[in-house]
């Protein structure tokens, strides 16, 4: 292994880790405990997080154009797709330089292109569950009978046609969401958020090597 | 008689004949009003004089605009109060979704309403960071943000002259996708009342939040919510003119899931075919 | 800039906060004695999960048919402990995939997950010992950070190179239905996980195998072979047996008109 090899993987596995656990602990200590110092360590942390996120937007955009580049370069399969890609994306960072991200003419832009786009795909989704409900809610055992039978009765009582001739239906349906829904969906959160707490335990102990990109090689 | 088993395209061509149906025969449906709704009504209503809101949270445009109904609804009523409201922008596109529904609300005095941009209302920035910002900016308002989402500083805005942490906000408004994240920070760690215009699929996961901190939170479902809001206000807008695509896209719900149980039992046997669509 | 921090003169414990630092301890402290116990020979087995067996059977199908496989690491950034499980499963994939000759393609949302897509996808070459095959920019496409750009790219992704097996893995919102839908349509083998509560419903629309909740965390340890790794599960799985008897206990204390249990959990 090269001494540039070697350096890279000492800064990604040895100096990641140390990072790793000042930040952590100088985090958990500042959650869980009070102190005008402790406050300010906080503080000043979270602003770096704050820098560090808003730089990683640049990395990914510079990898994007390195790798379209390359695609263009070479007539790539779908390659006019990514240069009008990359063209698409260097106006708009010239044009909110130029505008300013805040101006009408910019908010315009967006308004009129990329967030109109959104709202149709959005309306579009309507076709995808019915299409997809339509194969899969069948009854063919118990349990798929009682999925069926609660998915029909959240969909029905909390249909206007039915609240306004049912007063009680918006109750039962808070009821039904609130009780046995909330008991199996607190079980998922609850797992969900011990999982996460031990997966963030593995990267502290430096056993996610893919995370850490501490593999060999 | 074999049924056979619908494709998807022409499931879909069916639900393009229900979403046409609302445009053309108008159902007239009514909003009921929710005892959520009437709580976040009567909350607002109840701001004395001077009261900070903030009103942000993370979500994109497209998906929020379920919940603009009840926000612009919302700000409506608090142009008539004397209240101070703060956006708050967490997700890059909350910034144009609130300048979106402060403009389709009317309150500004460009459009004749009561309100000046900077002492009545003011826009935030993109505070990037998620749950990390909005802590930062909870602890420390000045430190996190230094200017509005137009460069001028907050020292020249007089509504920010009295918000300098979570001890002066006295009501959060959300009218975004990651309501869950102010709900668990801004209720949870700070004790700060959370009035939610949540999508349905907000509503339907996180609704339990109002029996969790039972007071402290009130949770709108969806566009219904939106018009219930609507008519707790008078007026009429997205809210209402979506409860009538509910009522179509509840009856397709109902017969598509009859149809496919009954092809299920009465259907065509295809073997190991699968049905290409 | 230079950070200045004087000596920490007075540090109080945050009110109802020490039950919740207690068991962030314990958990630190069980998973430790489970890793420990794992150096000194000791080996658990993970109970079978379809989904995990199904990926070895989909890279098989996906080798047999000579089509690609499909890996979407969802729609959260890097903070979000979802993607970092979609990341390693991506690794996991790839490396597998690799190995017989199966490309893997992941489709990332945002920017910074194209990097670390394309960093974890050429370590995975590298420790499959084929590091020559690897290409910047081959195996991740990139449509857009928007939810549903992301999604319809991907839907039209699948369309055009029909892969024999569709892996999500991550935070997903409704964009998961457009990309599944799609795969159906192509007869792909999906496999979903997720642990957001709203995406699970739409991915049970779609996908043949499901993970939900905590088992994407336990099937990306578990994916590694790593007994230390599978170690940390039953440290997790310690942890979720105390939660449980506390939170029975609670419920029968509160009943009987005690709080002791809800007091000191508000310690």
């Amino acid at each position: 292994m090269s001494t540039m090899d070697s350096v890279s993987r000492f800064i990604r596995t040895r100096i990641t880790r140390i990072v790793i656990v000042i930040t952590l602990l100088s985090a958990v200590a500042g959650y869980f405990f009070s102190s005008p110092e402790l406050n300010a360590l906080n503080t000043e942390l979270n602003l770096w997080n704050m820098n560090i996120i808003t730089f990683t937007l640049f990395i990914g955009l510079i990898t994007i154009y390195f790798s379209y580049s390359k695609s263009v370069s070479q007539r790539t399969t779908n390659w006019p797709f990514r240069l009008y890609a990359l063209v698409l994306i260097a106006v708009w960072i010239v044009m909110g330089l130029y505008s300013g991200l805040y101006s009408d003419m910019y908010q315009t832009a967006f308004l009129s292109t990329k967030i109109t786009l959104h709202i149709a795909i959005l309306g579009q989704l309507i076709f995808f569950y019915l299409s997809a409900m339509y194969r899969t809610f069948r009854v063919k055992t118990l349990r798929t009978g009682i999925l069926v039978i609660f998915a029909l009765a959240m969909v029905v009582l909390n249909s206007p046609i039915t609240l306004s001739n049912w007063s009680a239906a918006d109750q039962i349906s808070y009821w039904l969401l609130n009780n046995p829904g909330m008991g199996g969906a607190r079980a998922v959160v609850l797992a969900s958020g011990v999982g996460g707490m031990i997966l963030a335990i593995r990267i502290f102990m430096g056993l996610e090597k893919s995370a850490l990109r501490a593999a060999g090689g | 008689m074999k049924l056979p088993e619908l494709q998807a395209r022409q499931v879909w061509a069916i639900v393009l004949i229900g979403y046409l149906i609302p445009a053309f025969i108008p159902l007239g449906m009514s909003p009921v009003i929710s005892s959520a709704t009437q709580n976040i009504y009567d909350t607002i209503q109840s701001l004395p004089p001077g009261s900070i809101v903030m009103c942000g949270g993370g979500g994109v445009f497209a998906f929020d605009l379920e919940s603009s109904a009840g926000l612009i609804a919302a700000l409506k009523q608090m142009s008539k109060l004397n209240v101070k409201v703060v956006f708050y922008p967490m997700w890059i596109e909350t910034m144009q979704f609130s300048k979106y529904c402060v403009d389709s609300a009317r309150v500004d005095e460009k459009f004749g309403g009561p309100w000046k941009y900077g002492r009545d209302y003011v826009i935030l920035p993109y505070i990037p960071g998620n749950e990390v910002g909005l802590v930062s900016f909870l602890n420390d308002v000045k430190k996190t943000v230094s200017t509005d989402y137009a460069g001028t500083p907050i020292s020249q805005l007089p509504i920010m002259d009295g918000l300098n942490s979570y001890k002066d906000i006295d009501v959060w408004i959300c009218a975004q996708w990651d309501g869950v994240t102010i709900l668990r920070y801004v209720t949870g760690e700070y004790g700060i009342k959370v009035l939610w215009f949540a999508q349905s699929s907000a509503y339907s996961a996180f609704g339990s939040y109002m029996q969790v901190y039972p007071g402290k939170i009130y949770i709108t479902n969806g566009a219904l919510g939106g018009a219930q809001y609507e008519k707790l206000n008078a007026m009429k807008g997205l809210g209402h003119a979506a409860l009538d695509s509910n009522v179509v896209f509840t009856l397709l719900f109902i017969g598509f899931l009859v149809l496919g149980n009954i092809t299920m039992l009465y259907g065509e046997k295809n073997g190991n075919k699968k049905v290409k669509t | 800039m230079i950070l200045q921090i004087p000596l920490i003169e007075q540090i109080t414990p945050k009110a109802g906060q020490m039950f919740n630092l207690a068991i962030l301890i314990l958990a630190g402290v069980l998973v430790y004695v489970a890793y420990s116990l794992a150096k000194q020979g000791r080996t658990w087995t993970i109970r079978p999960m379809e989904a995990l067996d199904a990926i070895q059977e989909g890279i098989g199908r996906a080798a047999e048919m000579g089509r690609p496989v499909l890996m979407f690491p969802g729609i959260g950034n890097l903070q979000n402990p979802q993607t970092m499980a979609g990341l390693t499963m991506l690794g996991e994939i790839t490396e597998r995939g690799v190995k017989v000759n199966v490309p893997v393609n992941t489709i990332p949302s945002a920017t910074e997950i194209v990097t670390a897509s394309e960093s974890i996808v050429r370590d995975a070459y590298s420790r499959a010992g084929k590091p020559e095959l690897y290409e910047l920019g081959k195996y991740v496409k990139w449509f857009g950070t928007d939810q549903f750009v992301y999604a319809v790219g991907g839907a039209g992704y699948i369309l055009a190179e029909k892969p024999a097996m569709v892996v999500f893995l991550g935070y997903f919102l409704a964009d998961v239905l457009v990309t599944g839908e799609a795969g159906s349509r192509v007869g792909a083998l999906q496999i979903g996980g997720t642990a957001d509560q709203s995406a699970v419903s739409l991915m049970a629309l779609c996908c043949d195998y499901i993970l939900m909740g905590e088992e994407i965390y336990a099937v990306t340890a578990a994916i590694t072979e790593d007994k230390y790794q599978i170690a940390t599960i039953a440290g997790e799985d310690w942890i979720k047996a105390l939660l449980l008897v506390l939170m029975v206990a609670g419920v029968l204390l509160t009943a009987a008109g005690l709080k002791s249990v809800i007091s000191f959990m508000w310690w």
